[in-house]
């Protein structure tokens, strides 16, 4: 295991170098080995050299996508009402990226952006999330959109989000079908580095890493700030391969995810507490001796 | 056993208590069915406290979108514009006209009938019977006392706090300050396994002041329930965004004037579990009072025929009737007593 591990990491450092698209790295970028406890999305990609696509909301209703250790001439962009008019739009990556406006239907939209190269076809993908009412995304994610995908399955619920500690699936597909026994990659945007199996279904288990530190940068408690935006998390990215008819194909799937559930609380001053209610309501449950077992 | 003394069990108690339990399941795990997206749910705005951050239910409360439409959007919305604009309050419509959609069909039913902490309640408080604790009951000179609590929990937690915190003016975790202090919080993610909710932040002062808020309230009802009928109703907010909406539903509670039958026995006092003493002496539209949760216990124990009335429109769902009141009070007392009649009664309440 441990020997597929290697030659898998190998050959990913390979594609890596031999990919035109991350000659476009920054040069200090050095691959998840570094410590970087920074949350600001807009200087990604110090601690990783695979493929991200990064998005940022623009408002409530728009959000921009832009590539980085990717070249990428478009972003395509899948919403999950797959009925609707705009179930699919490609958007052309502009010098700020490419900006998606969105109608009513909010939700979770999935983007990617590939680049084909010398006999490798990289793509990496990412989910933005809008607080509109929308329809679920389970069947947008079932869609096969790209050759090689790495899919979430499912997608943490609204209100929710990825944490450190805990176990997610994903899905790896591979023209649309489960790729089973492929080696997934994961990187975090604080250093932590794992690797991971599918099954015979094409499903990961991701184990989150607790890597986070306490206490984190606070930002955006300013008045008339959305400041439950900037609540604490690292960026992650999850990486696959595959060869198939003489063309090697890398994908990636990057987003955030956040501190664990008792990261920076107390379990046992909430129990503390809860015993002290119950105490101050014992007096309840005595009987008063003038007045039979009918309190007043 | 003669046909006279044989006890119908098929009361509207019990059929109250099966449709509680089943909403029980249905709110606190009813994801796991539904699908965990927030658009396989039921909804996000029931009427009835199914806690959104039961990563399991099968509903959300519709408090919460209320909080974050007045902190995000209101609030933070005037700072952003340097000013207040009508626009602002569309979301917040759409919250409450959905709420009402839900609202119309069952009124403040969703008290009685489907809120997981008020089934909860009822739980312990039978429990509490069933070994003997004492009843402990407002007395109509001080229940006029706690009413006004869930009135001013709704307006300032539910609605002034979050606007401040939009304002910038109190914390971002006033944002949803009902929701930082709810029982309901902690008891359906406690009944899904999850002790997350329990855990004090200890990062900031006010985060840890309202979890440790949240504890004590839940400590406090948890325990206060097995002798006290719904304690922790009586200060809901929820009970009062019902009551503001409580006029607009075809459901409600009917009784007819004192001098067609009513005796004033005040057995439909004693069997109201919000102690709501006025459905004794008045009748009309201040029968129906602003603390009913249409559990229609009242309608049960009244001995007279018609008197009392659940209906829907013109529809009678449920009417008070003597054959009934003889058959029921076979069962237990009006205020849950389990004990048998044939047994001397204590207190007052015999």
């Amino acid at each position: 295991m441990k020997a597929r591990v290697l030659i898998a990491a190998t050959s990913i450092a390979v594609v890596l170098s031999a990919s035109p698209a991350l000659s476009q790295q920054k040069p200090d970028a050095g691959q998840g080995g570094q410590h970087d406890h920074s949350h600001d999305m807009g200087k990604p990609g110090a601690w990783t050299n695979f493929p991200l696509l990064l998005s940022r909301g623009s408002g409530r209703m728009a959000a921009v996508f832009s590539g980085l250790n990717i070249n990428a001439g478009e972003v395509t962009v899948y919403s999950p009402n797959v009925a609707g008019d705009n179930a699919v739009q490609t958007l052309p990556a502009q010098e700020k990226g490419a900006k998606l406006k969105i109608g009513k239907n909010g939700g979770y939209y999935f983007a990617t952006a590939s680049e084909s190269s010398g006999g490798w076809l990289v793509s990496a993908s990412t989910v933005h999330y809008f607080s509109n009412p929308a329809p679920p995304p389970r069947e947008m994610l079932g869609k096969q959109k790209s050759d090689l995908e790495i899919i979430p399955e499912p997608l943490p619920r609204e209100h929710a989000r990825y944490r450190e500690g805990e176990n997610w699936p994903f899905l790896v597909r591979f023209k649309g079908k489960p790729l089973p026994d492929t080696l997934i990659t994961f990187v975090s945007e604080h250093g932590s580095k794992a690797h991971f199996t599918t099954d015979a279904e094409g499903i990961v288990n991701v184990s989150f890493p607790a890597d986070f530190t306490f206490p984190e940068p606070s930002k955006g408690d300013k008045a008339g700030q959305h400041a439950g935006h900037h609540r604490p998390k690292a960026g992650f990215v999850l990486v696959a391969m595959h060869a198939d008819e003489g063309t090697r194909y890398l994908s990636s799937f990057n987003y955030s995810y956040a501190p664990g559930a008792y990261r920076g609380k107390n379990l046992w001053a909430g129990v503390g507490f809860g015993v002290l209610g119950m105490v101050l309501a014992v007096p309840l449950l005595r009987r008063r001796k003038n007045n039979g077992s009918k309190g007043k | 056993m003669s046909a006279e003394t044989k006890i119908n069990p098929l009361t509207l108690s019990r059929i109250r208590l099966f449709v509680q339990l089943v909403m029980l399941v249905v709110t606190v795990y009813g994801g796991a069915v539904m699908g965990h997206y927030l658009s396989d749910k039921i909804s996000n705005e029931l009427p009835a406290l199914s806690c959104v951050f039961d990563q399991e239910n099968g509903a959300y409360c519709t408090l919460l979108p209320i909080q974050h439409q007045l902190h995000h959007r209101v609030g933070e919305g005037i700072v952003r514009l340097q000013g207040f604009t009508f626009s602002m309050l569309i979301p917040i419509a759409i919250t409450l006209l959905t709420f009402y959609a839900f609202f119309v069909f069952l009124n403040k039913a969703f008290c009685g009938w489907v809120c997981p902490l008020g089934t909860v309640q009822e739980v312990l408080y039978k429990v509490g019977r069933f070994v003997g604790l004492p009843v402990r009951r407002l007395a109509k000179d001080n229940v006029g006392r706690v009413r006004p609590a869930k009135w001013m929990i709704l307006g300032g937690l539910v609605i002034v706090l979050p606007l401040l915190a939009g304002l910038g003016v109190a914390p971002h975790a006033a944002g949803d300050a009902y929701c930082q202090v709810c029982p309901s919080r902690i008891l359906t993610t406690l009944m899904t396994g999850s002790t997350e909710q329990m855990a004090v932040p200890t990062s900031g002062w006010v985060d840890m002041m309202f979890a440790a808020l949240r504890n004590a309230i839940f400590g406090f009802v948890i325990i206060a329930a097995f002798a006290v009928r719904q304690p922790f109703c009586r200060v809901c907010p929820m009970l009062a965004l019902h009551a503001l909406f409580r006029r607009l539903s075809p459901m409600r509670l009917v009784k007819k004037p004192h001098e067609e039958k009513c005796g004033k026995c005040g057995l439909c006092a004693k069997a109201c579990p919000m102690d709501i003493h006025e459905i004794a002496d008045d009748h009309g539209h201040k029968a129906f009072h602003e603390d009913c949760t249409l559990c229609g216990r009242c309608a049960e124990f009244c001995p007279d025929d018609d008197i009392i009335q659940l209906k829907f429109g013109p529809v009678p769902l449920f009417r008070s009737s003597s054959d009934y009141f003889r058959n029921r009070t076979k069962i237990d007392k009006p205020d849950g007593d389990l004990r048998k009649p044939t047994r001397k009664p204590e207190g007052a309440e015999a």
